[in-house]
Parts: C-alpha cells; sequence; structure tokens
C-alpha cells in the first residue's frame, strides 16, 4: 500500500507547491500558456490568479481528506491483510506462458518502435516524432505501468532484472520526461521504502535482508544515474531548442515573451522586454501551475460551453469515438491552431465539468475508489498497489475517466499473469 | 477492540456519512436556479483580437438593463468561433439578444479602430452574429454525481465491516 499512499503523498506535495507558486507569482504576463487559458474564459489575469488560488486549495483540501481517510483505514485494518507480499513465484519467468506471451509481445512493440524511430526522416520537429510515433507511445504507456509492477513484485532476480531492462529501453525511447521521473520515483524511491518498511517490521531477520537491500540500494543508484541526466539533458536540449527560435509549435514557445498588452486584463500595460535569464525557471513554474489553471478553465468553461460526457471520454480513451474528450477539448480551447494535445485539469476539473456537487467530493471519491481498488485486489492477491498508485497521480492530473481504461487493462494483465499463481496458492476459488 | 481504534473509525464512518449525506443535499437542493439560459455567437475578430474590453462592456450593459442581475451571475467564454454568455434565466424576449448583438458589433468596430487602427473598409468582415438561445438546466444531478456517492457508500459499508469485525475479537 505504500505505492497507493506514495502516489497520493506525490499529489499533495504536487498540489501545495503549485498553490504556493501562484500565490507568490502575482504578474502572470512572463507566463505565456497560462494567460492563454486565463483568455478562454475571458477573465482578467487577476481575476484568474485568485480564481485558481481557490482551486488550489479546493484540491489541497480534498487530497488532504481523503489521505486522512485512507491512512486512517490502512492503519485501523491492519491485521486482515490477506495478499502475500512479493506475490509473484520466484519461477514466474520460466514457468507462466501469459507472462512469457506479455514479454515477447513488449520486446516486439520496442523492436518495432526502434525501427521506426531509426527509419525515419532526419531533421523531424519533436511534436512530429510524437505524432509520427504516437501509436508505440501508447501502446508503450499502457505497458510500463505493468513492467514497474512486474519489476517490484516479482520474486526471482531474473524476472526483476528483466523488467528493469525492458523498463529502461521504454525510458530510452519515451519523449515525456514524466515517465522517467515516474520510474525513479515508485520504481527506485517507493520500491526502497517499501522494502525498508518491511525489513523494519521484521528487525529479527535484518541480517536476512541486507544482502538483498544492499543490492537494491546498488540497482537503484545505478538506476538513478541512467535516468537523472537523461532527464537534465532532455530537457536543457527543450530549453536550447525554445530559445533558438524554431519552436514554432511547440505550445512552450508561448512561455518565451510576455503576451501583448491587447491580449491582457489591463490594456495599460506595455509590453515588456524579453528577459533572456530566467527562461527555464520560468518554464519551470509555469509547468507545475498550468494544472491549477487548466482546472479553474475548466470550470469557467463548462457553465458556458457544453463539456464532452464521460462517455466520450472513455470512447476516446478505447480509440472507439474521434470525438475530444474533456482534456482534449480543453487544450483545443486554448490552442485552437494546434492540432493535437491535452491539458491536465486534476480530478478537479473532471469534477467541476461532470458534476453539479463542489469538486471537492470528486476528488475525494475519486482517491477512495481507487483505495477501494487496490485493497480489492490485495484481498484476492493481485498485486496492484503501484498500478493503483500510479493511477492515483495520473488521475490526480488528468482526470479518473482519462486513466480508467487503461488502469483495467493493466489489472486484466497483472491477473492474467498472476492466476496460476493464485490458484496454486488458494486465492481463486 | 482499543478505544481509540473504535472511537476512530466512529468518527470515519459518521464522517464519510455526513460527507455522502452534504453531497446528496447540495446535489438536490442547489439555492442557485436549476434553469439558466446560454445565449451563443458566431464571432469573427480580427487576428490577435481578444475581446476582454467587449467583455467588460457587455457585462456593464446587461447589469444595467436587466434589474436583479449581478457581475457574478454572468459567465462569458469564448471558445473556437463562438462567444458564449451564460445568465441566470430572465424574462427577456429574443429580440433583447438580437439588440445585444448590434451592440457587440458596434463595440467590436469601436475597439477595431482604436486599437487595431483598422480601415473602414476591413471593419464589414467582423463582428458578431447570433447564433442560439437555450435554457439549459445546470444544476440536475448528473452520472458523477450517483457514482461519488456510491463510492462513498461502498466505502462507508466497508468501513462498518471492519468496525464490526474489530468489536467481534475478543479482548487480548
Amino acid at each position: 500500500m505504500i505505492y497507493v499512499v506514495g502516489g497520493l503523498a506525490l499529489a499533495i506535495i504536487y498540489t501545495a507547491a503549485a498553490l504556493g507558486i501562484a500565490i507568490w507569482q502575482t504578474d502572470l504576463h512572463w507566463f505565456g500558456d497560462i494567460t492563454l487559458a486565463c483568455q478562454v474564459t475571458l477573465s482578467p489575469l487577476d481575476h484568474c490568479r485568485l480564481d485558481t488560488i481557490a482551486v488550489g486549495w479546493e484540491t489541497l483540501a480534498g487530497l488532504c481528506l481523503a489521505a486522512l481517510m485512507l491512512i486512517t483505514t490502512l492503519l485501523l485494518a491492519q491485521g486482515r491483510q490477506t495478499v502475500k507480499r512479493w506475490a509473484l513465484p520466484p519461477n514466474t519467468f520460466e514457468r507462466s506462458i501469459l507472462y512469457r506471451l506479455f514479454i515477447i509481445g513488449v520486446l516486439t512493440l520496442l523492436c518495432a518502435h526502434f525501427v521506426t524511430r531509426i527509419t525515419g526522416p532526419d531533421q523531424l520537429g519533436r511534436l512530429a516524432m510524437i505524432e509520427r510515433e504516437g501509436i508505440f507511445t501508447s501502446l508503450e504507456n499502457l505497458c510500463w505501468p505493468i513492467l514497474l509492477q512486474l519489476y517490484v513484485t516479482d520474486r526471482s532476480r531474473i524476472g526483476r532484472y528483466f523488467a528493469l531492462t525492458l523498463l529502461l529501453v521504454v525510458a530510452s525511447l519515451a519523449f515525456f520526461r514524466g515517465t522517467l521521473l515516474l520510474i525513479l520515483i515508485f520504481g527506485i524511491g517507493f520500491y526502497l521504502l517499501d522494502f525498508i518498511w518491511h525489513i523494519l517490521n521484521r528487525r529479527n531477520h535484518w541480517k536476512r535482508y541486507r544482502p538483498i537491500l544492499t543490492e537494491r540500494l546498488i540497482f537503484g543508484i545505478v538506476v538513478s544515474l541512467l535516468l537523472i541526466p537523461a532527464v537534465i539533458t532532455d530537457s536543457a536540449s527543450r530549453k536550447a531548442y525554445v530559445l533558438s527560435g524554431q519552436s514554432t509549435t511547440d505550445i512552450s514557445s508561448a512561455a518565451r515573451q510576455p503576451t501583448s498588452s491587447l491580449q491582457t486584463s489591463d490594456p495599460n500595460i506595455t509590453q515588456k522586454p524579453l528577459l533572456p535569464t530566467g527562461l527555464g525557471e520560468r518554464q519551470i513554474m509555469q509547468r507545475i501551475m498550468s494544472p491549477l489553471y487548466h482546472a479553474s478553465m475548466a470550470r469557467k468553461l463548462a457553465d458556458t460551453v457544453p463539456p464532452p460526457t464521460a462517455w466520450d471520454g472513455l470512447a476516446r480513451k478505447l480509440r472507439l469515438s474521434k470525438q475530444p474528450n474533456l482534456n482534449e477539448h480543453l487544450y483545443h480551447a486554448i490552442y485552437p491552431s494546434h492540432p493535437a494535445g491535452q491539458t491536465t485539469s486534476l480530478f478537479f476539473g473532471e469534477g467541476a465539468a461532470w458534476s453539479s456537487a463542489p469538486p471537492l467530493f470528486w476528488i475525494i471519491s475519486a482517491v477512495l475508489f481507487l483505495f477501494l481498488l487496490a485493497l480489492a485486489g490485495e484481498r484476492v492477491g493481485i498485486p496492484i498497489g503501484l498500478l493503483v498508485g500510479l493511477a492515483i497521480w495520473r488521475g490526480y492530473t488528468g482526470g479518473l475517466i482519462d486513466i480508467l481504461p487503461s488502469l483495467m487493462l493493466q489489472i486484466i494483465a497483472i491477473t492474467l499473469i498472476a492466476k496460476p499463481w493464485m490458484k496454486r496458492m488458494g486465492a481463486l476459488r | 477492540m482499543k478505544g481509540l481504534q473504535r472511537h476512530l473509525l466512529q468518527l470515519m464512518i459518521l464522517l464519510l456519512i455526513g460527507m455522502t449525506l452534504l453531497q446528496s443535499t447540495w446535489v438536490y437542493l442547489q439555492i442557485d436556479g436549476a434553469h439558466r439560459l446560454r445565449v451563443t455567437y458566431h464571432k469573427h475578430l480580427p487576428p490577435n483580437c481578444f475581446p476582454l474590453e467587449i467583455q467588460r462592456r457587455l457585462k456593464q450593459h446587461l447589469i444595467k438593463d436587466v434589474p436583479g442581475i449581478t457581475s457574478n451571475q454572468i459567465v462569458i467564454s469564448s471558445f473556437a468561433d463562438k462567444l458564449y454568455l451564460s445568465l441566470p434565466e430572465i424574462s427577456k424576449p429574443r429580440s433583447f439578444y438580437v439588440t445585444l448583438e448590434s451592440i457587440l458589433n458596434e463595440q467590436i468596430k469601436c475597439l477595431s479602430k482604436e486599437i487595431f487602427s483598422l480601415e473602414e473598409t476591413n471593419l464589414n468582415q467582423y463582428g458578431f452574429r447570433l447564433n442560439q438561445i437555450e435554457s439549459i438546466q445546470v444544476n440536475s444531478p448528473r452520472t458523477l454525481d450517483y457514482v461519488s456517492i456510491l463510492i462513498n457508500i461502498v466505502f462507508c459499508l466497508f468501513l462498518a465491516r471492519v468496525f464490526l469485525k474489530k468489536t467481534a475479537q475478543p479482548p487480548k
């Protein structure tokens, strides 16, 4: 359950940081994307900021209440845990046909993605590459949480390291820094924390666990040394790309300069000179604050423009419809000329668009739903803690409906892989 | 079962029941009117023109012309090629919004001259056109409300089960 608590803690920390920056940054003229989001609802920037701060407080309150319920329940329900820790058997890799099929599928996918990448035309921009390799990225986004779950659950060393190797290949092909960071946080950070917690509860077995802990620490450091520079290099290259002015289609280019005075709430504001310094910091601050502004925009826009329904969102995620989902709808409102993209409107935006009650209720309910799912998995012995923890984080940013289809597919995959073992252990009758 | 644990569980169950009741009450007994008026205008504006000034003037006009309406009750947004107005349901005839269309067009012409320095010949291609006036039910319970209440009830039942199991345990 450490992954579930960790996912929620991550959401709370992120919201607190975003709220802090939103309160601190009173002049929004330097944040191009945020200014554009405010313009959709025709809000003067200071009003927009105050609305967003209110959204931040409500989101934080909802998440903290959910965390309080979750932790209290975990503490009170102690002793009724039925899941076997390190649930998959040591011999999964050798014996499970479904596991082998899954691994073969992932290997085929990665090879196909790699071949597409190297055979692609030179001088292709980042957005064009994302569009070209979109199908591979989507499938990899579906697979890597399963690999991560296998990595933290599998008892066999070979199975664990094989999953880790595939994860690193996925990370090397990924376009988004978020994937790398989530692998680091959940696969290294929370994994070690979980193991340390496990040892602390069994103090008498310290000598037995020490070599395993040492080995995991070493692996954690090695993987961090591989991924952290990759994240830094990617960020630096994007900054150079934006500064060079080539990024005319990149949304972050809007942050390069303040918006025109015609587009702001105050017509007397004159255009400020472009500050060459502080671009990176501004971009990071903008990136952190944006979800709160998107959520605020979702609430205001829902009052006037009918949003796509939850069913539209589900159908879109399952590729059954071409109608935009809520986040695509919001993205289109901000960037009408951009062909594709999604905002991050949080649980809050989802609640504001599709519920008539205050979004606070939906924030709590969405977290509780995912928590109940993790408890149910634990009850029947399916190891889905990490998947649900990741879903809390991803759902927090994009909404529950956005992640529900992929989460269900991932849970089905893990269940099928774990099924032979579960039958043997009598967990399934 | 320890006393503190029992009290905590009771508190949690009460909190959840309270939250569910509050949400249900909120959903069914909303103070704000159940219907709102949505007026949609097609818009075609000069490039990069964003009508914040128009919004301000429009709000002023509506507040002046419709007694009892406040600034907070008027929501205006711009999406794709349309301008959306959301207002409390008021008994204004369609002609009122047609008049509003001409006022909007006058304002955009003024702004285009003042800010964009557009020539008179170019001004005619920009403006607003009334598209739709509809009455929408805004505060009716929606699917997500039912889902949310259901999740709360299930979680509450789960906690009640834990509570009953704990109370059934013999003291150590």
